[in-house]
C-alpha cells in the first residue's frame, strides 16, 4: 500500500501553488499602482518564490523549478540590493509568473517539449537581465556611498559585522546621526515607553528594540520593546545599546549572543516620514504572524459531519426512548440532560460548518489580476472596486462560483464599458468603475457586479435572439424589459460584432446561468441605456445546509427549500382554471396565472379518491425565473438539512435535488424547484 | 492453500437458489429499516436508506432478476451493505443469508448462456458444493453506474409512454 503516488503530493502542491501565485499577483498588482517595492514586500515575494521552487521540485517538477529558480535569483537580487526595484519590474514579474503558470500546467499535463521550453525561458531571462544591466550602475553608486548609507542601507551579514556589530560604532554614529528624526518618525512606539522591569537594573543606558523594525536608543532609564523581545537575551547581556541587524545575521562574538532583534525595514523606515506608513507596515506584519491555517480535504470535514449526523441520529433514539419511560423522575433527569447534549451537539454542528466557510476576499483576490490584464488588452482604463471582503462563504461554493464571475466581469470590461476616448466624448470620466460587492441578507449571498458602461442594448439583444430562433416574435411583444435583458444568459447569443479572444462567441452567459443555478443561485439582470449594468446573483449560503419545510404528500414527506417558497394559500375553488383537460391546471392568483403541479402525481403517490385542490395547500415556489404553485396536503415543521448529494450512490430523479437524513435515522428527500416543470430553461 | 480473502463468498438465498458475492464487497448486514421510496424509480429500487451517513439506494435483486416480483417486507427482511469497486454504498435485498464458503475463483464453471433469469454477463460464474450450485454474482457489474442508469432509463420511458397514452 506504501507505493509513492506523486499524483497526490502533485495536487497539494497544485493547490498551495494557486494561492501562491494569488498572493504574489496581489503583491505585484499593488506595487505596480504605487509604484514601489519596500523590503518587506521583496521579501515576501522572495519567500513565496523560494517556496514554489522548493516544493515543485518535491514533485519532480523539474523545469518549473528550474524557471522558479530563475525568478528567484532575480528577487534575490533585488533583495539584497544589487538591484532596485524601478517602473516596468512589477509588470515584468508578472509575466514572468504567468509563464511559471503556463509551464506549470504543461509540465503537469506532460505536454511541456523542450523546446518551447528553452525559448519560453531564454526570452523570460533576457527580459529579466535587461533589469540587471539598467540597474547595474545604480548598484555602484550605492557601492560608493555605502559608507555614508550605512545606517540606512540594507544590512548584509559583511556590512554588519563593520558597520553594527560593534556598539561603539552604534553609540558614536547612529545615536548622534538620528535620534531626534527617530523620535520623529517612530511614533508608533509607546508614547510613554514602557519600563522593563528585569532589564533595568541589568544595563544603564537605555534600549529601543522593536520587532522588525529600527532600535535606537531613546532616551534615559525608558524602554519601549515590541512584544516578542527576548528578555533574557537582554538581561544576559550588558551591552549599551543594540544595533541593527539583519535577519540573515548572526551575532557576532560576545556583545549579542541571541540577535535579539532583527531590523528589516531600516531603508524604508528612515526614508519614511510618515508615521502611518510604518503603521501600515506593522499591521501587515501581524496579520502575517497570526494568521495561521492548515490546509484540510473538503472529504474530511464531510466525514465529520456525516459523524455529528450519526450523533444527531443517536441522539434522537435515545430521547425517543425517554419519552416512553414510565418513571417520571428519571424520565426528567434523563431529558435534562438529553437537552445539554443536543445543545452541545448543536454547537459542534455549528463549528464544524464554520471551518467551510471563508471570507469572499477569497474570491475577489482573483480579479484585479485578470481585469488588469483584459482592461490592457482593450486599451481601456478601468478601475475595480469591491467590497464585503469580510463576508462569509462555503468553500464548496467557491470553485462554481469564480467561473461565472470572471465571465461576467471579462463580459462587462469588453461589452459594457466604453473605450477611454468614447467615455470622454459621452461626458463620462475616461476610467471606467467595475464594482463586485458581497452581502449576506435574508439567508442569502448576495453578490452584485455593476459597471458604469452602455448597458444593455436590449433592443439589440432581443432582435438578435429572435433570429436565433431563441424567442418568437410574439413572445418578444409581451416581454418586459428585463426578461429581453435575461435574453443575454440564451446560449449562442452574442451581440458583439466581432468575437474577440475576451469575449463574444456566444458561450458563456449560458453557461455562468447554468453554474449558478447549479449553486442553486438566482441572476438578475439590471440595465440602463447608457449608464451601465447590474448583475446581481442570490445564493445560499452553503451548500451543505438548507432550511426547509416539511410537506406532505399522501403518505409521504418531502423537504421544500425555504428560499424558494414565495407564499402558500388555501386555494378556493374560483382560482382555479383549466386549460384543456383536466391534465393542465392554473392557479389565478391576483393578476398572474400560476401552473400548478400535483406533486402527488409528480411523484407517483397513490390516492385513494378523487382528490380536490381545495382539501389541500398551494406553495407558490420559484421555478428559475418562473413561478409554480405545488399541490400538497399538509405543512409540517420547518427544520434544517443538511444536504446528501443522492447521485452519489444512485442517480438524480426528476424533481428530487438531494436528500437528507432526518432525525429518525430515516432519510428525507428534498424537491428541486429548478427543473420540477421538465421545461428547457434557457 | 492459503484463502486469500477474497475467495471467500458470502452466500444467501433469493428465491430457492444459493447466490454469493465476495466478501471483500460486504460492508454490513442489516434488517430491513425504514426505506425511502424514490420517485420516478425503477420498481427494483426500493428507495433510499441511511447508511452510515450516506444516502444509499435499496436494491431488491429478487425483482431486479425476475425471480419474485411481488415480495413481502417486514422486519426480518435481510439488507446486504455492498460497497462498489467505485465506493458507492448499495443495499441489497435478499431471501436470507446462508453461510460463509471458501472458493477457488479460478475454477467456477462458467455460466451457462441460456437457462437463466439473469444474464450471463451478471455472473462470475458457477461453483458446485457437494450436490448445491452456488451461483456467483459479479456485483460490480449488476451495480455499475451507468448500467443502472440505462436500466432505470428504460423503464422510466415505458412509465412515461404509458402516462402519455393514460
Amino acid at each position: 500500500m506504501a507505493t509513492f503516488d506523486i499524483n497526490k503530493y502533485r495536487q497539494m502542491f497544485l493547490e498551495e501553488a494557486e494561492d501562491i501565485f494569488e498572493t504574489i499577483d496581489t503583491i505585484l498588482l499593488d506595487a505596480e499602482e504605487t509604484n514601489d517595492m519596500d523590503t518587506e514586500t521583496i521579501n515576501s515575494l522572495f519567500r513565496s518564490v523560494h517556496t514554489l521552487k522548493g516544493n515543485s521540485a518535491s514533485v519532480e517538477l523539474a523545469m518549473f523549478a528550474a524557471l522558479a529558480h530563475e525568478l528567484e535569483f532575480f528577487m534575490d537580487r533585488l533583495r539584497n540590493g544589487d538591484l532596485t526595484f524601478e517602473e516596468g519590474m512589477a509588470s515584468l514579474l508578472m509575466e514572468g509568473i504567468d509563464t511559471l503558470k503556463q509551464i506549470l500546467e504543461l509540465e503537469l499535463s506532460e505536454q511541456l517539449e523542450d523546446h518551447f521550453y528553452e525559448t519560453t525561458k531564454s526570452v523570460l531571462l533576457q527580459k529579466l537581465n535587461s533589469f540587471s544591466e539598467d540597474t547595474a550602475e545604480i548598484a555602484i553608486i550605492n557601492e560608493i556611498y555605502g559608507e555614508e548609507n550605512q545606517e540606512f542601507g540594507l544590512i548584509t551579514p559583511e556590512t554588519v559585522g563593520e558597520d553594527f556589530g560593534l556598539l561603539e560604532i552604534h553609540d558614536g554614529e547612529t545615536i548622534d546621526d538620528i535620534p531626534e528624526s527617530l523620535d520623529d518618525y517612530f511614533g508608533f512606539f509607546d508614547d510613554e515607553p514602557t519600563p522593563a522591569p528585569i532589564a533595568i537594573e541589568s544595563s544603564d543606558d537605555s534600549f529601543g528594540f522593536f520587532d522588525d523594525l529600527i532600535s535606537t536608543a531613546t532616551s534615559d532609564d525608558s524602554f519601549g520593546f515590541f512584544d516578542e523581545m527576548d528578555l533574557k537575551a537582554i538581561t544576559s547581556d550588558d551591552t549599551e545599546g543594540f544595533g541593527f541587524f539583519t535577519e540573515t545575521f548572526s551575532a557576532p562574538e560576545n556583545k549579542i549572543e541571541s540577535a535579539p532583534k532583527v531590523v528589516k525595514e531600516i531603508e524604508k523606515a528612515n526614508k519614511s516620514d510618515k508615521v502611518d506608513k510604518v503603521d501600515k507596515e506593522i499591521k501587515k506584519t501581524k496579520i502575517d504572524n497570526t494568521v495561521s491555517s492548515i490546509r484540510v480535504d473538503l472529504s474530511k470535514i464531510d466525514e465529520l459531519m456525516n459523524n455529528i449526523g450519526e450523533l444527531v441520529i443517536a441522539h434522537s433514539m435515545l430521547t425517543q426512548y425517554t419519552s416512553t419511560m414510565e418513571d417520571q423522575k428519571i424520565k426528567s433527569d434523563l431529558s435534562e440532560r438529553l437537552d445539554l447534549i443536543d445543545r452541545h451537539i448543536r454547537e459542534l454542528q455549528e463549528s464544524v460548518m464554520s471551518v467551510r466557510m471563508v471570507p469572499m476576499e477569497t474570491v475577489f483576490s482573483k480579479f484585479p489580476r485578470v481585469i488588469r490584464d483584459t482592461a490592457k488588452k482593450l486599451g481601456k482604463k478601468i478601475d475595480f472596486r469591491h467590497s464585503g471582503e469580510s463576508v462569509e462563504i462555503d468553500k464548496a461554493m467557491i470553485e462554481g462560483l469564480t467561473d461565472p464571475l470572471m465571465h461576467i466581469v471579462r463580459n462587462a470590461m469588453d461589452h459594457g464599458i466604453e473605450s477611454s476616448e468614447h467615455r470622454l466624448k459621452i461626458g463620462k470620466s475616461e476610467t471606467g468603475i467595475l464594482m463586485m460587492s458581497a452581502e449576506q441578507a435574508n439567508g442569502q449571498m448576495i453578490i452584485k457586479i455593476q459597471d458604469d458602461g452602455s448597458g444593455i442594448n436590449v433592443d439589440r439583444v432581443t432582435a438578435k435572439a429572435i433570429e436565433n430562433g431563441v424567442i418568437e416574435e410574439h413572445q418578444a411583444a409581451s416581454m418586459s424589459k428585463e426578461d429581453k435583458a435575461m435574453l443575454i444568459f440564451a446560449p449562442g447569443l452574442s451581440t458583439a460584432k466581432e468575437v474577440t479572444d475576451i469575449s463574444g462567441r456566444g458561450v458563456g452567459m449560458d453557461v455562468v446561468m447554468s453554474n449558478i443555478k447549479k449553486l442553486g443561485g438566482i441572476v438578475k439582470v439590471d440595465t440602463e441605456d447608457g449608464f451601465g449594468t447590474t448583475l446581481t446573483i442570490a445564493l445560499p449560503l452553503t451548500l451543505a445546509i438548507l432550511d426547509g419545510l416539511n410537506i406532505r404528500v399522501g403518505e409521504e414527506q418531502f423537504i421544500l427549500p425555504l428560499s424558494v417558497i414565495i407564499e402558500s394559500l388555501n386555494p378556493e375553488p374560483e382560482m382555479i382554471k383549466q386549460i384543456g383537460d383536466k391534465s393542465s391546471e392554473i392557479l389565478m392568483l391576483r393578476n398572474e396565472f400560476i401552473p400548478i403541479i400535483r406533486l402527488h402525481e409528480l411523484f407517483n403517490i397513490q390516492l385513494e379518491d378523487d382528490h380536490q385542490l381545495t382539501d389541500g395547500l398551494l406553495i407558490v415556489v420559484r421555478s428559475g425565473s418562473d413561478k409554480v404553485a405545488l399541490f400538497v396536503d399538509e405543512f409540517m415543521n420547518q427544520q434544517q438539512f443538511v444536504i446528501k448529494p443522492l447521485d452519489k450512490n444512485f442517480r438524480n430523479a426528476r424533481g428530487i435535488g438531494g436528500a437528507t437524513v432526518r432525525g429518525d435515522g430515516t432519510i428525507g428527500l428534498i424537491i428541486d424547484t429548478m427543473n420540477i416543470l421538465e421545461r428547457t430553461t434557457y | 492453500m492459503a484463502i486469500i480473502e477474497s475467495n471467500q463468498l458470502l452466500t444467501f438465498k433469493l428465491g430457492s437458489e444459493t447466490y454469493g458475492i465476495q466478501i471483500n464487497k460486504v460492508r454490513e448486514i442489516l434488517t430491513y429499516p425504514t426505506v425511502t421510496p424514490i420517485p420516478d424509480a425503477s420498481a427494483w429500487v426500493k428507495g433510499v436508506i441511511n447508511l452510515r451517513g450516506e444516502v444509499a439506494p435499496v436494491i431488491d435483486l429478487r425483482v431486479r432478476f425476475n425471480i419474485n416480483m411481488d415480495p413481502i417486507y417486514t422486519q426480518r427482511t435481510i439488507i446486504i451493505a455492498v460497497k462498489t469497486q467505485d465506493n458507492r454504498m448499495i443495499g441489497l435485498v435478499v431471501d436470507e443469508v446462508s453461510d460463509m464458503e471458501n472458493v477457488d475463483l479460478e475454477r467456477l464453471y462458467p455460466a451457462p448462456d441460456m437457462g437463466t433469469s439473469i444474464s450471463p454477463e451478471y455472473l462470475k460464474g458457477l461453483f458446485k458444493k457437494e450436490e448445491k450450485m452456488i451461483v456467483i454474482l459479479d456485483i460490480d457489474r449488476i451495480l455499475d453506474k451507468d448500467e443502472m442508469k440505462r436500466l432505470s432509463r428504460q423503464s422510466n420511458e415505458a412509465q412515461n409512454v404509458y402516462s402519455a397514452s393514460a
